[in-house]
């Protein structure tokens, strides 16, 4: 079934329309990070653009298309798509850290806020410190890497 | 007949009286004509506070004659009274003093302006979602579109206003790159949805543009390798980027609808002519009659 406008203005995603699950989502999600991880980014990157254009409300997504295109080289895109992944996930700790890299990934001479910006990503990242998961062993790494 | 209906101002007072005994004696005083205010003067006080105007009447020279005045009687609930004009666009079909051919001429106006206000929104719909080259897409293009699914990823007065100072060409540009229907999920996921179907349309066209500006440019060096080595064979690129093609199941059906609201027009008119036509007649074959 295809979308159609009043579908896509209402805000109703090809995947409701479709039947796709989340259990195939994450199928999906978890074939492009093995794509990603073995230097494919191509592929991954064609592999989440179907996946967020199929359920565009999907932060996990948007959260790893992000950090396959701040891989590709594509820093303002990726802060695009962790943007849209924290605005979907507000509380997923995930999704903040990806927002994060992706700040601290833009050039520091792009713009007037280079200083700004990592003042920004060291909070965020300093905001994930509590807890024992990946993410805080991440951010942890990361902000003894940005040094005091 | 009943007491309320025999004694209007005892049927006004809504204020309960302090038992019925009261009541009787106020029916009584009002059914002799004021000629004793026994009773009433205990009314009046339980009222006065909400019926100002009895109590002045009640509270002024000793016998009051009369407890209605004129000042009341816009109080009344209206019955048998004509009820008041409709106001508005149809306020023509209760006026009297109208023809029946007059009524008729401006029913005709009313509806048709209902229609060509639909149909002129039914046109705006389409030039907004297909009308590529028009105006609207073209200042959409040029930042409009692009700049409103911006500033609802990056909120001014946030904090990526005071970081994020000069890289808006930048993101513009990372966001032109995603192309339609990714275009369109982020329109979704920033919550405007209602933008993803001209996201998808600019998307697309940018993406056709950004091909044929490659495929121009690729045609370009081929043209001057081919001059160089004066073979004379050139093979010519489009300049100019293509428009969507017309035809999608969509944009068909909104082209329907505005040929449904066009039709519906012309019904209207054919049948007042027609309505009018037959009247004319019949007045004409009365006044041959006379004749």
């Amino acid at each position: 079934m295809i979308p159609t406008i009043d579908d896509l203005t209402a805000g109703r995603t090809l995947a409701e329309l479709q039947g796709f699950t989340a259990e195939m989502g994450a199928a999906v999600a978890s074939l492009a990070a093995q794509q990603a991880g073995s230097g494919d980014l191509e592929l991954a990157r064609g592999i989440l653009e179907g996946l967020v254009v199929t359920n565009p409300r999907d932060a996990l997504a948007w959260a790893m298309l992000s950090q396959v295109e701040r891989r590709r080289g594509e820093p303002f895109t990726a802060l695009l798509c962790a943007e849209a992944a924290v605005r979907l996930a507000p509380g997923d700790r995930q999704a903040r850290l990806v927002r994060a890299e992706a700040i601290l990934a833009v050039p520091a001479d792009a713009g007037a806020g280079g200083e700004g910006r990592r003042e920004v990503a060291r909070a965020e990242l300093g905001g994930l410190l509590p807890g024992e998961d990946d993410v805080a062993r991440r951010a942890g790494a990361l902000l003894r890497a940005l040094g005091p | 007949m009943s007491t309320a209906q025999a004694n209007p101002v005892a049927s006004r007072l809504s204020v309960p009286l302090a038992d019925a005994a009261e009541a009787e004696k106020a029916t009584a005083s009002s059914r002799s004509g004021g000629a004793t205010s026994v009773g009433l003067s205990t009314g009046a006080s339980v009222v006065a506070p909400l019926l100002p105007w009895l109590a002045e009447g009640i509270a002024g020279a000793a016998p009051t004659p009369w407890l209605v005045s004129a000042a009341g009687a816009g109080k009344s609930s209206g019955a048998g009274y004509a009820s008041p004009t409709v106001a508005g666009d149809w306020s023509f079909l209760s006026d009297p003093s109208l023809s029946l051919e007059e009524k008729l001429s401006r029913f005709m106006i009313a509806v048709q302006k209902k229609l060509g206000d639909e149909l002129t929104e039914k046109m705006s719909d389409y030039k907004a979602k297909y009308g590529e080259g028009g105006t609207e897409t073209k200042s959409q293009e040029s930042g409009g579109f692009l700049g409103s699914i911006l500033g609802a990823i990056f909120p001014a007065g946030g904090i990526f206003d005071k970081v994020l100072g000069g890289l808006e060409k930048l993101l513009g540009e990372a966001l032109k790159s995603l192309g339609g229907p990714l275009l369109a999920a982020l329109a979704t996921a920033v919550g405007l949805p209602a933008l993803a179907p001209a996201a998808l349309k600019v998307g697309e066209s940018l993406g056709k543009a950004l091909a044929s500006s490659t495929t121009t440019s690729k045609a370009k060096t081929t043209k001057a390798t081919t001059t160089k080595s004066s073979t004379g064979s050139t093979s010519k690129a489009p300049s100019t980027p293509k428009k969507a093609e017309p035809g999608s199941p969509d944009e068909r059906l909104e082209m329907l609808e505005i040929q449904r609201l066009v039709e519906k027009q012309n019904q209207l008119f054919t049948l007042v002519s027609n309505l009018m036509k037959s009247m004319h007649d019949t007045s004409m074959v009365a006044i041959q009659n006379v004749r």
